[in-house]
């Protein structure tokens, strides 16, 4: 074989190297940034002709999002565009979305839409949140949200999901039914986000229980699901009766486990219920597109604050979802209870502490 | 040597590579019962001649006949099969099998799917006692020394059935004592019918041991003679073409230095040195010794007794595990090879393709490596490159290395030509010290005598030189001392002039009683 | 104080069931790597392949019902990923390294577009039937032992079954040796007659076989589902189990319950009590891997000769 063959077959595979990286861009990856690839164009039009049709219409409420992959990930972006919807539906706004992939893009998309006069852009992820940071002095009069992160100015906030509303109703729903009195928690990793809620869990279980004691394992991954069954595992073992896991996939092998070994099991952020019925208790449900909808809304009616902007159950963003098959061997007082609690979270009777509390806390 | 019939026959054999006409239209015969020397400086086809034969590449025309029969060898499979066993020069055992195993390879028919080891070995201890040969079938390969490793490779064609036998350059890398053995091996296998064919340029040998002699140069037959109608300088001058001074004989070479004048000026000192091998046993086992001011330090022994380790450690390319080295007195333990250049320690490698150049690089570049972050040739972090060319130019005459330009790759130079490279890198920064590892290995009889030349002009400057070689006869011939290594340690150091046997004993580990043994 | 039996009861017992079940997949792969190593061929896409594997067994289940069929199927696609392995790296030449970092990718793209585009339902993931647990009747009621190594599904059997046999072909038969030949010493095995090519292909295939299995494992012997990256780095970690295990199966079958065990033993630590920081906990594997690579790999006394090179016939 001569040399040159081989440096063309090696340069083949870079080619090809490339090539699937641009297919795991179009798949998108949960919730992480990823560089992505058409996907977009084939989609709705009405993106392209917003971004061309200009037309300053005076008085239009303008929204855009820009998003880390393509809306038809069915995961993370979709929940996007399902929210861009929303607001186009209930608000009657004018919305529009572009994928952005390097921090470059993400500078370039904000001051485009901030240019063209809309008055809420959306980056769709806590990493942009430092783009966001560039441009929003340079636009006071729109809006700079991002779905997650930290930073704040005057235009800007981070919008964050308070999951924790849910898990701490778990917690009471463990404390109260467990005949152990433990209950195992799986995290994918220890980070805000997800140590939030595992901690609320427990200080809703410590509520009902002082003595109720919660395992907590993490697991570093997102996608391990043999790890979250061998976690779960293990803290049945340790006489958990009672099962939570924030962790994406790794929540699925926690489920197994606890399909496997009878116990109960808590759903997070759709409704797993149908993934062991006899098992899933009940889910943490997160609706994306009415946190989407309740920002715009804040911006609309003039009540955004340059803050950190908590979205929960409060406004129908988080919701206990009970699985229908197994409501009904859930004893009468501890449902009363749960409708006692839900009822004094949406009225502001009573607070879950959010992120901010959770890491002072830790 | 009776009158049988021919074992092999290759009738016109022609063969090209490229613009290369390896082999030109070769006519080779070898009898049964008969040791047939095939004689050549390097690049005279000899090797490609037995490669054809041997299946390992396919002649452009010309037949092939075996005990009569024209056969297509398409492959080393159908050679075995006519019987026709090769030992190549670089062994081609598998060290981490044992040695029944290397005889099974390849041979499933024989020893099945799944082997019964006892019942192996049992077979190979008879077939090697009825040629009088003592190997052990489960000994690893990796453990055993470089002349019963030969024994192996021999052992191996003569159970796939090899009644002709190809060795090529057999003797490279064993001991004297060693080679006895192999002759006398040689001599039992043609006694029973095998026939043999000998690839070597070593003269000496051929008078030895073969029945006839066949010289090849440029390709071709020069001539095909029987061994006791002829003589040395006969065969040297038909290898090479003209009159050459023989080793040995030539006195220029020799230089004028007195082995036994006054104590000289000491400028290497080692003192109990010790190196770890990349195998990670100890290599070199303390060993000391001083250099003088003009003399030639010989290392002498078998491959793989720590010479190599020794030397790489001298040149900073392994770390000493203890013991130190001095340059005249200042501590030079494990220096960086870049520091011991500077404060001039010349190094010429043992294998220039892989450590000596880099091959794709121009001759130019390849003539500064080491000092190109250095003045002249760097100006802050940039190179002058008027000033490589200018120092390119002015080696490329003095030490008559051939090449088309200063800007060829060192790739495309022959063997005799690279070595010249790196010789007039070396020698260009006038060194204090030169370790130099086989320096003339793979080289012809010409760019040989060059080497040899250039490192008794070396001694004559006054500078230290330690060639470290496993040609006996060059150490031999060069050195002022000779330093024998055996299992890491010196079995010895002997003056100029001690007779080759004692240096063949000391280098199988001294012991008179082992010595015998060793020999039986 | 729990008395020993306690101890047994609760935590070692359990925790050697979890460190066979994580197990596996490693051995499986690193069965296989350790096949094509020895003949000189590093595949460093096992990561791919496990995940086509897995991605394969879970759609064969979901659509048959048969985890068989799944597995069966996940052995065949790793054999064909083998093949091209193959292809390129022994016929083409190409680099080895990089020839595995695009299976890799390769396999990462193509497996997480199609599981989103037919059964990335918004997270509410498919699950399918799991491979059925076979007590073997007789071993199962030994004491201890039986009900963790004899009553577990096929995939659990064939890997430990296969690691006398891997040893026994390697050690003592023909063709273990011409595959030990050809990773020491190719031009030595050519001389003799031995198809270079041919070993180095089936290797690589019987790689592809075993590790395909071995992420079948994963989404329908271990757990029920898959999910995009779900092999998490094992590809990579079987990897190190072939150095660790130094090029022996019996070695790999050890290091593969090492590299098994510390990860079902830190997160039994965790399970137990959160006084380790969970970082530290969640290292010992990968820990265990940089030793393994830095450790023994020092010394490369067992690495075959001409591992990554590829055999260029003059």
């Amino acid at each position: 074989m001569f040399f040159g063959h081989r440096k063309v077959f090696t340069l083949l595979l870079v080619l090809l190297i490339t090539g699937a990286l641009l297919i795991g861009g179009l798949s998108g990856c949960g919730k992480k940034s990823e560089p992505a690839a058409e996907g977009t164009k084939s989609e709705e039009t009405k993106s392209d002709s917003a971004q061309s049709q200009e037309g300053q219409a005076k008085g239009t409420f303008k929204v855009a999002a820009l998003l880390p992959g393509p809306i038809t990930d069915q995961g993370w972006n979709a929940s996007a565009y399902e929210g861009l919807k929303l607001i186009e539906k209930e608000l009657g706004a004018e919305i529009s979305y572009m994928e952005t992939k390097t921090p470059g893009d993400m500078v370039e998309g904000f001051r485009d839409y901030a240019s063209k006069g809309y008055n809420l852009v959306i980056g769709h992820g806590f990493q942009y949140q430092d783009a966001a940071e560039e441009v929003a002095p340079q636009f006071p009069d729109t809006v700079f949200v991002t779905i997650g992160g930290s930073k704040t100015q005057k235009n800007q906030a981070p919008v964050i999901v308070k999951s924790e509303d849910a898990s701490y109703i778990f917690g009471i729903i463990a404390a109260k039914m467990s005949k152990t009195g433990k209950a195992g928690l799986v995290g994918g990793f220890d980070i805000p986000a997800i140590s939030k809620t595992l901690i609320q869990f427990e200080a809703g279980a410590k509520s009902v229980n002082p003595d109720f004691k919660c395992m907590v394992t993490y697991v570093g991954s997102w996608e391990d699901v043999t790890a979250g069954y061998e976690a779960a595992i293990a803290q049945i073992d340790q006489g958990a009766d009672f099962l939570f896991c924030n962790g994406n996939a790794v929540g699925l092998g926690v489920i197994q486990a606890a399909q496997e070994r009878g116990v109960y099991v808590f759903g997070m952020t759709t409704d797993q219920s149908n993934l062991a019925p006899d098992n899933v208790l009940a889910s943490d449900v997160v609706y994306n597109d009415k946190a989407y909808l309740e920002i715009a809304k804040r911006v609309k009616e003039g009540k955004f604050e340059g803050k950190i902007q908590e979205v929960g159950m409060k406004d129908g963003v988080v919701e206990v979802v009970w699985n229908p098959k197994l409501k009904d061997k859930v004893p009468k007082e501890v449902l009363d209870a749960v409708s006692d609690i839900e009822q004094k979270i949406k009225s502001g009777e009573f607070r879950v502490p959010g992120e901010l509390e959770v890491n002072v806390k830790q | 040597m009776g009158k049988q019939q021919p074992a092999v026959r290759l009738k016109g054999i022609t063969k090209r590579f490229g613009e290369v006409l390896a082999n030109d239209h070769v006519d080779f015969e070898v009898m049964e019962g008969e040791i047939h020397a095939l004689l050549g400086e390097n690049g005279a086809g000899k090797t490609t001649l037995m490669s054809i034969l041997y299946g390992l590449c396919q002649p452009d025309e010309g037949e092939i006949v075996v005990f009569g029969k024209t056969v297509p060898i398409s492959n080393p499979r159908d050679a075995i099969a006519c019987g026709i066993g090769m030992v190549h020069q670089h062994f081609m055992l598998v060290p981490e099998l044992t040695v029944a195993e290397n005889l099974i390879l390849g041979m499933p028919e024989r020893s099945g799917l799944f082997f019964d080891p006892a019942k192996i070995c049992k077979e190979i201890e008879e077939i090697s006692r009825g040629y009088g040969f003592e190997v052990n079938p489960r000994d690893y390969v990796w453990t055993l020394p470089v002349g019963v490793q030969e024994r192996v490779e021999i052992l191996k064609a003569l159970y796939r059935g090899a009644r002709i036998l190809i060795l090529d350059e057999p003797t490279a890398v064993l001991t004297p004592q060693e080679v006895e053995e192999l002759f006398k091996t040689l001599r039992v296998l043609v006694s029973r019918g095998h026939s043999i064919i000998l690839i070597t340029h070593k003269l000496d040998e051929v008078m030895e041991i073969s029945d006839r002699v066949t010289v090849m140069r440029h390709g071709r037959i020069v001539k095909t003679v029987n061994t006791k109608d002829t003589t040395p300088s006969e065969l040297a001058r038909l290898m090479v073409g003209r009159d050459v001074n023989l080793p040995g004989s030539s006195a220029a070479i020799s230089g004028s230095s007195p082995s036994s004048g006054p104590r000289r000026n000491p400028i290497l000192t080692v003192k109990d040195l010790r190196v770890q091998s990349d195998r990670g046993y100890e290599a070199v086992r303390g060993v000391s010794f001083e250099v003088g001011e003009g003399e030639i330090f010989g290392i002498a022994g078998v491959d793989g007794n720590g010479q190599v380790e020794l030397g790489e450690c001298l040149v900073g390319l392994k770390p000493a595990s203890g013991g130190k080295v001095f340059l005249e007195g200042r501590d030079i333990t494990n220096l960086t090879p870049g520091a011991l250049i500077k404060r001039g320690v010349g190094h010429i490698p043992e294998d220039r393709q892989k450590k000596g150049l880099v091959l794709q690089f121009p001759v130019a570049y390849n003539l500064i490596l080491g000092s190109h972050r250095r003045k002249p040739f760097a100006r802050g972090r940039r190179i002058d490159f008027s000033a490589v060319e200018e120092n390119a130019r002015r080696l490329i005459a003095a030490f008559d290395i051939r090449t088309p330009g200063a800007g060829t790759p060192a790739r495309n130079l022959s063997g005799g030509n690279q070595q010249k490279v790196v010789l007039a890198r070396e020698l260009s920064r006038d060194p204090k010290v030169l370790v130099a590892l086989g320096p003339t290995r793979g080289l012809d009889v010409g760019a040989t005598e060059y080497v040899r030349r250039k490192l008794a002009e070396e001694r004559s400057r006054g500078k230290a030189v330690i060639l470290i070689s496993t040609e006996l006869e060059e150490v031999m011939e060069l050195s002022d001392r000779i330093a024998i290594m055996y299992k890491g340690q010196f079995a010895g150091v002997v003056g100029r002039g001690t007779p080759k046997d004692v240096i063949g004993r000391l280098m199988l580990g001294a012991g008179a009683g082992e010595v015998a043994l060793a020999i039986r | 104080m729990m008395g020993l039996a306690g101890l047994l009861g609760t935590f070692l017992i359990p925790l050697f069931e979890s460190s066979v079940r994580l197990a596996v997949p490693l051995l499986m792969a690193g069965l296989g790597e350790t096949f094509s190593e020895k003949s000189g061929v590093i595949n460093i896409g096992l990561e791919g392949i496990m995940l086509t594997g897995a991605f394969a067994s879970f759609v064969v289940t979901y659509s048959s019902g048969s985890p068989y069929y799944g597995i069966i199927v996940a052995a065949l696609m790793g054999g064909v990923l083998g093949l091209v392995f193959a292809f390129s790296t022994v016929s083409l030449e190409a680099d080895q390294i990089v020839a595995g970092t695009a299976l890799n990718m390769f396999a990462m793209g193509v497996t997480g577009f199609l599981y989103r585009k037919y059964y990335g339902l918004g997270g509410a993931a498919a699950t399918v039937n799991t491979l059925p647990q076979l007590a073997i009747p007789g071993l199962v009621d030994i004491p201890v032992l039986g009900p963790v190594l004899f009553n577990q599904n096929v995939v659990v059997y064939l890997a430990f079954a296969l690691v006398p046999v891997a040893a026994v072909i390697l050690k003592r038969s023909s063709i273990g040796i011409s595959l030990v030949a050809t990773g020491e010493h190719p031009k030595a095995a050519d001389s003799v007659g031995i198809d270079v090519f041919k070993v180095r292909y089936a290797t690589c295939v019987v790689t592809g076989v075993l590790a395909g299995i071995g992420g079948g494992f994963l989404s329908v012997g271990h757990a029920n589902t898959f999910f995009e990256m779900m092999t998490a780095g094992r590809g990579f970690i079987a990897l190190a189990v072939v150095i660790f295990g130094k090029w022996n199966p019996w070695g790999v079958l050890g290091a593969s319950l090492l590299f098994g065990g510390a990860n079902s033993f830190q997160l039994r630590l965790q399970a137990m009590g959160r006084t380790i920081p969970y970082h530290l906990v969640l290292m010992i594997p990968y820990v265990l891997t940089i030793l393994a690579v830095a450790g023994v790999s020092r010394r490369r006394v067992n690495a075959p000769r001409y591992l990554g090179v590829p055999y260029e016939k003059t």
